[in-house]
C-alpha cells in the first residue's frame, strides 16, 4: 500500500487515482449490496390481522375448542364451579390467538382486580395464550377446594393468579369481555 | 486395475503420494470429530430418503377420516413404510449424538487447550458449526408438523420476537410472517434441507483443511521423542491404510449403534402428538435445547425493563441474551487464553487450574440447566433450582480450582526434589 505509482506522489492536495479507483469500488460493492437489502423486507411478510392479534369481539358465542365435543355451543348450565374449558369464538377458529380459558367459579369469589363488570353468571374468559412464550395454559384443579384452582403454563412452570384472590403474584392474563349473550 | 485406469488419466498418484501419506497422531479423543463428520453424514443418508417422501405444506388432507395438515400426513405416511419409522429415528438420533460429539469434541479441545495460537480460527469455524447443526435440529423439529413441532416452534417465535428493536421484524423473516403462517414449513423445509446443510458442508470442508494445513496437534508423550529424532513430521500413523481402516471400521460400527438404538428406543412419536390442537402438550425439547429451555424456567417472569426503547423480557433475557452471551464466551477463550508460542502439543488438563476448573464449573451450569427443564416432573420451584444451579456450579469450579492447585504445588515440590 505504500508504494504508490510516482506519478501521483506530486499532486499531494487532490485525490490519488488509486484512492479514486478504491473509493469507486467500494461505492459500487455497497451500493450493489445495499441494493439487496430490500429483499429482507419482501422476505419478511406482515399479515395484517394474522397471528397473534386476536378478533375476538362482544357478542360473540364461545364452542369448545377440545374434547368430545369441539364445536359445540358451551352451556352455562355444563359447566361446574371450579371447572375450566378452552373456548373459542365461533367462526373465528382459524386464528390461534382467539383461543380463550373460560372459567366458572362463584360469583361472590371475584374481586379486583377482576374485571367484574366483566364476568357473567360466575363465568369469567381468559386469554389462553401465555404472555411470555405463547404456550397454551392448563388449568390445575383442586377438587377439594375450587376457588383455589389456577391457570398454570407448562412451559415455565409458573402459575397465573386467578380472580378470587392473587395466589401467587404473576402477570395477569387479558381479560376478554364477556358478554352475556356470548353464552347460551 | 480401476486405480491404474484413474491414474492415467487424473494423475492419482501425485494425490496420493501428498494426502493420503499424511500421519495422523492416535489418542483416543482425537475420534470425537469424526463421530460427529459420520452422523452427518447418517444424517445426509437418511434425509436424502425422508426427502424423496415429505411434503412442506399445511394444507389440510384428509388421513384416516380426519382433515390433518398434509406434512404431518407425509410424515405419518413415512412411518407407516417398511423400515419408514427406523430411518426417521436413526435420522433423529443421529442428529442428538451429532451435536452431543460436536460438544464433546470442543470440550476436548477446550481442555487440552488446542486452541491457542494457531489454532483460532478453526475453534471459531468449529463454534460456527455447532451452532449451525443446531439451526439445523431446529428447523427440523417443526417439518413433522404434530403438536409438538407446532408447540415448540411457537416457542422458539417468541423468543425471536423478544429480540428489542428488531424482534418483529426477525421473527417475520424466520418464521414468513406471523407463526403459524402457511408460509413458515415451506421456508424451514428451504432451510433444513438445502441453506443449513450447505453451510454445514462447506464450514466442515474449510475446518478439515485448515486442519490439513496446520496439521493435528500431537499428544504430549510425542514430544521427548520428537525432539530426540530431531524432526519435524508429525508422530502417527498415516491417512492411507492405517487411519483409513480405523476411520471406516469405527463408521460402521457408529452405524451399527445408532440403528440399534433407532430400533429399541422410539423417539418423536409424532402420532401420539397427534396433529396441532389447541392445548400445549407437556413436553420438552431435545436435550441441546433443554439448556435454554431450562434458563427460561428459571428466569423470573415479571423481570422486564426496557433500555433505549428496546424491550428487555425475561425470553429476551433468557432466549436470547443467555445463548449470545454463551456463544460469545466460547469464542473469546482463544483470545483470552494465549500460550507463549505456536501450541503443537496438547496439554495436560490437571496443568492447568484455573481453565481446566472453569470449564467444570461451566460444565455443571450447563448440566443443571438440563436439569431445570425438568422441574415439574421433579417437584422443586424455580427458586430453589436457580439456588442449586448458582451454587452447584461455583461449588464446583472452587473445588476443582483448589484440588488442581494443591495437586500443582505438590508436582512442582516434586520437581524441585527430584
Amino acid at each position: 500500500m505504500v508504494d504508490e505509482p510516482s506519478g501521483d506522489k506530486g499532486d499531494k492536495k487532490g485525490i490519488t487515482r488509486r484512492r479514486f479507483t478504491l473509493g469507486i469500488i467500494i461505492a459500487s460493492i455497497a451500493g450493489a449490496l445495499g441494493s439487496l437489502l430490500s429483499l429482507l423486507k419482501i422476505l419478511a411478510p406482515e399479515e395484517k390481522g394474522g397471528g397473534y392479534v386476536s378478533t375476538i369481539k362482544p357478542g360473540d358465542r364461545f364452542i369448545y375448542a377440545k374434547g368430545n365435543n369441539t364445536g359445540d355451543y358451551i352451556k352455562v348450565s355444563s359447566l361446574n364451579i371450579g371447572d375450566a374449558v378452552l373456548a373459542y369464538p365461533e367462526g373465528k377458529t382459524s386464528n390461534p390467538a382467539n383461543i380463550v380459558q373460560l372459567i366458572k367459579l362463584d360469583e361472590s369469589a371475584y374481586k379486583a382486580p377482576t374485571h367484574i363488570n366483566l364476568t357473567d353468571q360466575g363465568l369469567i374468559a381468559y386469554s389462553a395464550i401465555c404472555t411470555h412464550l405463547g404456550c397454551t395454559v392448563s388449568w390445575v384443579e383442586k377438587q377439594q377446594s375450587p376457588d383455589t384452582s389456577y391457570t398454570e403454563c407448562f412451559c415455565h412452570n409458573r402459575a397465573y393468579s386467578t380472580p378470587p384472590e392473587v395466589q401467587r403474584s404473576w402477570v395477569a392474563l387479558h381479560q376478554f369481555l364477556l358478554h352475556r349473550s356470548g353464552l347460551k | 486395475m480401476i486405480f491404474k485406469w484413474l491414474d492415467e488419466r487424473l494423475e492419482l498418484r501425485k494425490f496420493k503420494d501428498k494426502f493420503l501419506s499424511k500421519t495422523f497422531p492416535t489418542h483416543p479423543t482425537f475420534l470425537l470429530g469424526e463421530i460427529a463428520l459420520f452422523s452427518f453424514i447418517i444424517l445426509i443418508i437418511t434425509g436424502i430418503f425422508l426427502g424423496f417422501l415429505y411434503e412442506p405444506s399445511t394444507k389440510m388432507v384428509p388421513l384416516f377420516g380426519a382433515m390433518v395438515p398434509s406434512a404431518y400426513a407425509s410424515v405419518v405416511r413415512i412411518d407407516l413404510l417398511p423400515m419408514g419409522m427406523i430411518i426417521r429415528r436413526i435420522h433423529h438420533w443421529s442428529a442428538m449424538i451429532m451435536i452431543a460429539a460436536i460438544l464433546v469434541h470442543l470440550m476436548r479441545v477446550y481442555f487440552t487447550a488446542s486452541y491457542r495460537k494457531p489454532r483460532e480460527i478453526n475453534w471459531l469455524v468449529g463454534l460456527s458449526l455447532w451452532g449451525i447443526a443446531m439451526g439445523a435440529a431446529f428447523t427440523g423439529y417443526l417439518l413433522p408438523y404434530s403438536n409438538f413441532s407446532v408447540t415448540a416452534t411457537s416457542i422458539a417465535y417468541y423468543m425471536a420476537k423478544s429480540v428489542p428493536w428488531i424482534g418483529d421484524w426477525i421473527s417475520r423473516l424466520l418464521f414468513a410472517g406471523d407463526f403459524p403462517s402457511s408460509g413458515t414449513v415451506p421456508r424451514f423445509f428451504f432451510m433444513h434441507v438445502m441453506l443449513i446443510p450447505i453451510a454445514l458442508i462447506g464450514l466442515i470442508g474449510l475446518h478439515m483443511l485448515i486442519l490439513v494445513k496446520q496439521k493435528h496437534t500431537e499428544p504430549l508423550s510425542n514430544k521427548n521423542r520428537k525432539e530426540a529424532e530431531g524432526g519435524k513430521r508429525l508422530i502417527g500413523i498415516p491417512i492411507w491404510p492405517e487411519q483409513a481402516v480405523i476411520s471406516l471400521s469405527f463408521f460402521f460400527f457408529l452405524l451399527f449403534t445408532v440403528v440399534l438404538i433407532a430400533t429399541y428406543i422410539p423417539l418423536n412419536p409424532i402420532e401420539t402428538y397427534g396433529p396441532p390442537s389447541p392445548g400445549t402438550p407437556v413436553m420438552r425439547p431435545d436435550w441441546y435445547f433443554l439448556i435454554v429451555y431450562g434458563f427460561l424456567k428459571l428466569i423470573p417472569g415479571n423481570l422486564s425493563f426496557s433500555v433505549l426503547g428496546g424491550k428487555i423480557t425475561p425470553e429476551t433475557i433468557g432466549g436470547v441474551i443467555f445463548p449470545t452471551f454463551t456463544f460469545v464466551v466460547f469464542a473469546l477463550i482463544p483470545f483470552l487464553d494465549r500460550g507463549k508460542g505456536p501450541q503443537n502439543y496438547i496439554e495436560n488438563p490437571l496443568h492447568r487450574p484455573f481453565m481446566t476448573s472453569f470449564g467444570i464449573g461451566g460444565g455443571i451450569f450447563l448440566c443443571m440447566l438440563v436439569v431445570a427443564g425438568y422441574i415439574d416432573v421433579l417437584h422443586i420451584t424455580p427458586e430453589a433450582m436457580t439456588v442449586y444451579t448458582i451454587l452447584s456450579s461455583l461449588a464446583a469450579w472452587g473445588i476443582s480450582y483448589t484440588l488442581l492447585r494443591l495437586y500443582n504445588r505438590k508436582r512442582m515440590e516434586g520437581d524441585n526434589v527430584r
